[in-house]
């Protein structure tokens, strides 16, 4: 208790990552040393997640941004009933899909991507690496799908969980991964 | 089996939504058939591959700057509770203006059929320039709100916001036919009633969006 900003640096020398329960109280103090070391514990999963859902590495920096930014305003409605990773991980599902609803590009893409024979097939024998060649085939699948496919299969949401985020219905979202699952097998086989 | 039943059971058997009875009987599908084994196991392997995904990526720049950057200037960021009472502000200036443009028009024929002050041509002008500053209010008022809308962390549903754009449109068209009506019957107060009935019911009904819960 009553520890200040340095203290947190030197916590951070140690490289052990820091309880995020203290962080988010001083952080929502108003401390954003606090915040800070929030975001670089956090910063490579959200970045992640925005990658993949994105594709483009400047749109998903934009958008770990944006999250980050929106933690912040949001900080004080956060009650620990979770853990911040978990509310972090959804407010950043949210600012993903409500940017890519702005720019309406959901629509466009699923039209676009609806043939998938036109595409330039990653292989396995192009991509010796397993883990290169499913992030460059999900790269190829429309949006609905790829989306529910990354929020359901590479992170764990139920479909229920991925419809309340993002405004699907459940059988939508189970739809939208059966379909990415099959597309995929076609690519990868 | 057809080729749509075999995906759904083998997607519900991977999601281990399959009835102890029915693992049995699929299992035993999969067996007798090698091409559907295959891809079974081609199923297996890629949900096992996903989940070996790095779950962490760092960025190639550090976001920081930029993050706090937008943290130390709270006042150009309007959210949540700010943002309601800014719209608040917005749609009061607005439903004064138009009340006082209303109050004008109704109190200007009685004026014409009796003691009047002003030349009603200046008046009429008046009038319909003020009309569409209160207009151009309403209409950052909506422009806000539907900002918020879209920029909600909780995305309305495609269903909700098909019902939005569907009254949007209905009540764009009747602006637009009230509006005409105006252009053709300047003089007729109960056209601005129903000009500024309708704006109302427009910011109403968004504010209402905005205001919806999770999962709607």
């Amino acid at each position: 208790m009553g520890s200040t900003a340095l203290d947190i640096s030197q916590q951070q020398d140690t490289a052990t990552p820091i309880d995020d329960s203290l962080l988010v109280k001083r952080a929502q103090a108003g401390d954003m040393d606090a915040f800070e070391t929030l975001y670089n514990q956090h910063i490579g999963r959200v970045y992640a997640l925005c990658l993949r859902m994105c594709r483009e590495g400047g749109r998903a920096e934009e958008l770990a941004q944006e999250a980050f930014v929106r933690a912040w305003e949001k900080l004080g409605s956060f009650r620990g009933e979770s853990q911040f990773s978990t509310w972090l991980h959804r407010l950043t599902v949210n600012v993903i899909f409500g940017a890519m609803r702005k720019q309406g590009r959901r629509s466009e893409r699923e039209t676009a991507y609806e043939d998938m024979s036109h595409l330039e097939h990653p292989t396995r024998e192009a991509h010796p690496g397993t883990v290169v060649d499913l992030e460059a085939a999900m790269a190829t699948l429309p949006d609905g799908a790829r989306n529910a496919f990354i929020l359901h299969d590479v992170e764990g949401y139920k479909h229920h969980e991925i419809a309340a985020m993002t405004g699907i219905a459940t059988g939508t979202s189970k739809a939208h991964v059966h379909r990415a699952r099959k597309l995929l097998r076609e690519v990868l086989a | 089996m057809n080729n749509e039943n075999f995906e759904m059971k083998l997607n519900a058997w991977v999601d281990g939504e399959l009835s102890p009875d029915e693992v049995q009987v699929f299992e035993a599908e999969l067996a007798a058939n090698p091409a559907l084994k295959q891809e079974a196991e081609l199923l297996q392997q890629l949900l096992a591959d996903a989940k070996d995904l790095p779950r962490e990526i760092q960025p190639d720049h550090n976001l920081w700057q930029g993050i706090a950057k937008q943290i130390e200037a709270p006042a150009e960021n309007l959210h949540g509770n700010n943002r309601m009472v800014w719209f608040s502000s917005v749609i009061a200036v607005a439903a004064m203006v138009l009340l006082a443009i209303s109050l004008f028009y109704q109190v200007m024929p009685t004026q014409q059929n009796g003691g009047r002050a002003g030349d009603p041509v200046d008046e009429l002008a008046a009038g319909s320039l003020a009309l569409r500053e209160a207009d151009g209010q309403y209409l950052k008022a909506r422009n806000e709100l539907m900002k918020s809308i879209t920029d909600r962390e909780t995305p309305l549903s495609e269903t909700t916001m098909a019902v939005l754009d569907e009254n949007m449109a209905i009540i764009d068209g009747a602006v637009g036919e009230i509006r005409q009506a105006m252009l053709e019957d300047p003089n007729n107060p109960r056209l601005l009633d129903m000009f500024m009935a309708t704006r109302s019911k427009e910011l109403a009904l968004l504010e209402d969006m905005v205001r919806l819960p999770e999962g709607v």
